[in-house]
């Protein structure tokens, strides 16, 4: 991979890192590799949006402790992880990560995606059952929803995994193409700017996460839950075929339309359901119960 | 002793509601995308559009079991 090379350090005039006073600052800003900074945030930002769209959603949907607690652990393994390995991150498998965990979020999201549309066939957007309702209750009690915090772990661990890839790959090509000497670091200061680079991601997209989740708080649990269902069966079907080595059209712009083709299909089906065309229809199911 | 064996019992039965819940379909389904993407990879025939048919399809199957089986318990 090769990038350009343009430094910080070539568009101030030579001399005036003294200036400030504070050479260890300068140094290190005038080290940085603008090309890798921007290149890794960049490539970053599409990993966090999509760590933040399974977090908010979740916390949103099961409660915020456990989604807290989910991410939190999968943030501690990434870290054990990356201490670990370090530059040898490539040896994960990340295939086998992708399919594994895409495979799960799969499976889990077609059963919210089931659910969804059979209730809210029935009685709308706005409604509860009894099933939501001890859901709720189990929540409020104060007990970890392993369900919450396992989506939110693996949602955290495998898209930190992908922007510590990026980290080693955009790091090592920065360091490596620029000509100028930096010892065992050769891609040291490289390294630096790919890692501020994912950190100005994370800050960037999180910030905008956290003001998402507000709007979300005025949208009805059931609509959030419909929605979050979607989105973990589009980024399971997504990642699943990925880490097998499908090439998606428009690579990660493909979680757009995949999205839009599930929620498209989900509001076909409950209108299907609702006609009765497929099999016994949930008003009649549902006065059936109350007589 | 019974407390671990609670636990493993707890730990196995999360995960057996997580991948398989009230339906084993859906399970089936996602096994079904994955052999049959690296089947259409390995004929080096573009796979990604399998993804979303069979998972619509099984989404489909599995709603209306479900609502077979509902009308069934009533």
């Amino acid at each position: 991979m090769g990038f350009d090379e343009t430094r910080v350090c070539d568009a101030q005039p030579r001399g005036t890192d003294s200036i400030s006073g504070n050479d260890g600052v300068h140094t290190v800003i005038a080290s940085l590799s603008i090309s890798v900074l921007i290149g890794t945030f960049v490539a970053s930002s599409v990993e966090v949006t999509e760590m933040v769209i399974i977090v908010v959603g979740v916390g949103s949907t099961r409660g915020w402790r456990s989604t807290w607690f989910g991410s939190g652990a999968g943030f501690i393994v990434l870290v054990a992880i990356i201490a670990a390995l370090g530059q040898a991150l490539s040896l994960i498998p990340i295939g086998t990560v992708r399919i594994v965990i895409g495979a799960l979020l799969l499976t889990f999201g077609l059963q919210w995606f089931r659910q969804g549309v059979i209730q809210t066939a029935a009685d709308g957007f706005t409604g509860t059952t009894e099933e939501e309702e001890a859901e709720a209750a189990e929540g409020a009690e104060g007990a970890i929803d392993w369900t919450a915090f396992v989506l939110a772990f693996k949602g955290v661990l495998l898209e930190g995994l992908e922007v510590a890839f990026i980290v080693v790959a955009f790091g090592a090509g920065g360091g490596a193409g620029g000509g100028h000497g930096f010892g065992i670091g050769a891609g040291h200061s490289g390294y630096e700017s790919a890692f501020i680079g994912a950190a100005a991601a994370f800050i960037f997209i999180g910030a905008l996460g956290a003001l998402a989740n507000r709007q979300l708080q005025e949208v009805p649990g059931r609509t959030l839950k419909f929605g979050v269902g979607g989105l973990l069966s589009t980024f399971g079907t997504f990642w699943a075929l990925e880490g097998l080595g499908v090439h998606w059209p428009g690579g990660d712009l493909s979680l757009a339309w995949l999205y839009a083709l599930y929620l498209g299909a989900t509001f076909t089906l409950m209108r299907t359901v609702r006609a009765g065309l497929f099999g016994p229809s949930p008003a009649k199911l549902q006065a059936r119960s109350q007589q | 002793m019974s407390r671990i064996w609670g636990w493993i019992v707890g730990f196995g039965r999360f995960w057996y509601g997580f991948i398989i819940g009230d339906d084993w379909l859906a399970a089936t389904g996602v096994l079904v995308m994955l052999g049959g993407a690296y089947g259409l990879l390995q004929l080096d025939v573009p796979a990604w559009w399998f993804g979303p048919v069979v998972i619509l399809a099984t989404a489909a199957w599995t709603i209306r079991r479900g609502l077979i089986r509902r009308s069934g318990h009533d």
